[in-house]
């Protein structure tokens, strides 16, 4: 794509449009939304509490204006309430866009904080932001008082009276890197709590993977805790007997044992599968919106250690040559055309590491025999990251440009290559450079 | 994730994945109903009706592939059964913008709407924002697939050369 079209599509993309509003479609009669109305008179009821409160709570003065507890709900709607010491709600706030449309029509200061939580979960399921398929709620009680907290957490989870739906509850205090997280990310103090949680458990995932997911993606990956209650919707997702089938169809197996299906997050919701048959050992990971086989991993319980009395490496009389054992794991994965290949002898094995074909692959072979120890396939695999950074980049090409006051300075990465624009000494550069190897593959300056 | 998965979870009724949808591909739809309509507002009416088209019909497009020539088939569809206004221009300032575009911006989008014809407009904003292959337009606008290039290099010789005159006035 050339400048042109670019700044084209970067200029439409910036078209501000209305929000799409599909209950007022409805109410229009455009639209027909199914509803799971599972609390019918809840919201009036709450309603109803609420004026009485309303009138009851402007009797009382002195210190009922000081906010003790926040009581933060998270679903996709996040919403924030404020509590004085009678768990009165003094202030709702809404932390986005969705959290303001289910606030919208509802007057909640000066209600009890029971009545409240109940209405906004009320709303929310008839709103269909609770559904089926997606039926958690994150509830987090912040208090100077830990134990007050607590005590406010166990309350409020007592009172809610919903059934099939999945509740994380905790207690948070606020501190900075608690705060600086929620403004970073725009997500509130509770899901940057429950996330640093997992993070905890798992130290191979990142807050920028985990950000973006919804709150029932996270309690699926914080599993059963003892923080949650009822169990998280997978009802999105293919289901596990399905995932089963997908991997055995695979390997061509039905004979398994040792069986064992997990639920997780590898950058998408994944089913983590593994089984034995025929004496070797599966690892499947599927997709578990789509199906699709991410990556497996077949383990052929071959040993390497033939030959493990003889430490040294060095004797390589009776091995394979790494040529052999690079044909071998070709002939194997029947590919020709490989990148990225490398191989390395370890404890009388060669492992062995390509891409072909947008997969990658990974082999293990015995030195000795030259049999396939074990061998996995990535079908999810992603180009690496560039050698060259952003501001080497730069650099190349304003060394090149031999300037260095530049005004609408613009890079992108596209296909291995950095696109730069800037402008100087009134003319437009713009360069293409490999960001693998940092070579300018094309420049062109512009004098207006 | 995917615009196929999306409406795979739209057809199950899934409404926080159509709110995400409409957030992904707005302007997309937007766009492309503007080329053809020229009117801010009119292109706003169709974008609404192509997302109540696909709230209702995302059940028929399971496991298609192509689900954004879809989409903006639809929207071809709809924008070109609303009554036209006899406008021949469009002014920019008629449409709104998150963040204020620079001057050469709006001159850029003046252009592309005022001064290229209807296939010309389309097509360079189809290839722009959705990234489709040209045979992939010239199937969504019913042209040939050599029609679709030649105009398509036209278009973007004409914009070059207009730019450069208004960056000179």
């Amino acid at each position: 794509m050339n400048n042109i079209e670019k700044r084209i599509s970067k200029n439409l993309n910036n078209i501000k449009l209305p929000k799409f509003d599909l209950n007022n479609l409805e109410k229009k009669g455009y639209v027909y939304m199914e509803k799971k109305r599972k609390l019918p008179i809840m919201a009036t009821i709450s309603t109803l509490c609420v004026v009485c409160l309303l009138f009851i709570g402007g009797l009382y003065y002195n210190n009922n204006y000081k906010v003790t507890s926040k009581v933060g709900i998270d679903v996709n709607p996040s919403i924030e309430l404020k509590i004085n010491q009678k768990e009165k709600v003094l202030e709702v706030i809404a932390n986005n866009e969705d959290g303001k449309k289910i606030i919208s029509d509802m007057d909640l200061k000066g209600s009890d904080i029971n009545v409240a939580v109940n209405a906004l979960i009320g709303s929310m399921v008839k709103n269909g932001y609770i559904t089926e398929l997606a039926n958690s709620i994150l509830i987090s009680v912040e208090n100077n008082d830990n134990a007050k907290a607590e005590t406010l957490r166990q309350e409020i989870l007592n009172q809610i009276n919903m059934e099939n739906i999945s509740i994380i509850s905790q207690t948070i205090t606020e501190e900075k890197e608690l705060t600086d997280l929620s403004n970073q990310y725009n997500i509130s103090l509770g899901k940057v709590e429950i996330i640093k949680q997992i993070m905890a458990n798992n130290n191979l995932l990142t807050f920028d993977q985990l950000a973006n997911l919804s709150i029932n993606e996270l309690n699926l990956i914080l599993k059963d805790n003892e923080k949650t209650s009822g169990s998280a919707s997978q009802k999105a997702y293919i289901g596990e007997a399905k995932a089963k089938e997908i991997a055995l169809n695979h390997a061509n197996v039905t004979n398994i044992t040792n069986y064992k299906i997990e639920l997780d997050f590898d950058d998408v919701m994944v089913y983590e599968i593994e089984f034995k048959a025929n004496n070797k050992e599966y690892d499947y990971e599927i997709n578990a919106l789509t199906g699709d086989i991410i990556e497996y991993e077949i383990d052929n319980n071959e040993t390497s250690n033939n030959n493990s009395s003889n430490s040294s490496n060095n004797t390589t009389t009776d091995k394979i040559t790494k040529d052999e054992a690079k044909q071998i794991a070709l002939k194997h994965a029947n590919v020709t055309n490989i990148t990225n290949y490398e191989i390395e002898l370890d404890d009388n094995k060669y492992e062995i590491e390509f891409e072909a074909n947008n997969k990658e692959y990974e082999y293990e072979i015995n030195a000795t025999t030259g049999k396939i120890i074990k061998y996995s396939i990535d079908n999810n695999y992603k180009e690496p990251n560039p050698i060259i950074s952003k501001e080497e980049a730069k650099q190349i090409a304003l060394d090149h440009a031999n300037v260095t006051n530049i005004t609408n300075y613009e890079i992108e990465l596209d296909d291995n290559k950095y696109e730069i624009e800037f402008e100087a000494n009134n003319k437009e550069y713009s360069y293409e450079i490999n960001a693998t190897t940092g070579k300018i593959i094309e420049y062109e300056i512009d004098t207006d | 994730m995917e615009v196929s998965n999306y409406l795979e979870r739209i057809a199950l009724n899934d409404i926080e994945a159509f709110n995400e949808l409409y957030n992904l591909i707005n302007n997309n739809v937007y766009s492309f109903a503007l080329s053809i309509l020229k009117n801010s507002e009119d292109a706003k009416d169709v974008m609404q009706e192509v997302f109540i088209t696909i709230y209702h019909n995302a059940f028929k497009y399971q496991n298609q592939n192509k689900p954004m020539a879809w989409i903006l088939t639809i929207t071809k569809n709809i924008a070109y059964n609303k009554i036209r206004s006899n406008k021949k221009t469009i002014n920019v300032d008629e449409i709104e913008f998150i963040s204020k575009p620079n001057h050469d911006d709006k001159i850029l989008i003046e252009y592309l709407l005022n001064n290229l014809n209807e296939d010309e407009r389309n097509i360079i904003i189809l290839h722009a924002m959705n990234g489709f292959k040209f045979h992939e337009i010239a199937k969504i606008l019913d042209l040939k697939l050599t029609t679709t290039l030649s105009k398509y290099h036209r278009a973007i010789k004409k914009l070059k050369e207009l730019t450069k005159e208004g960056k000179n006035e």
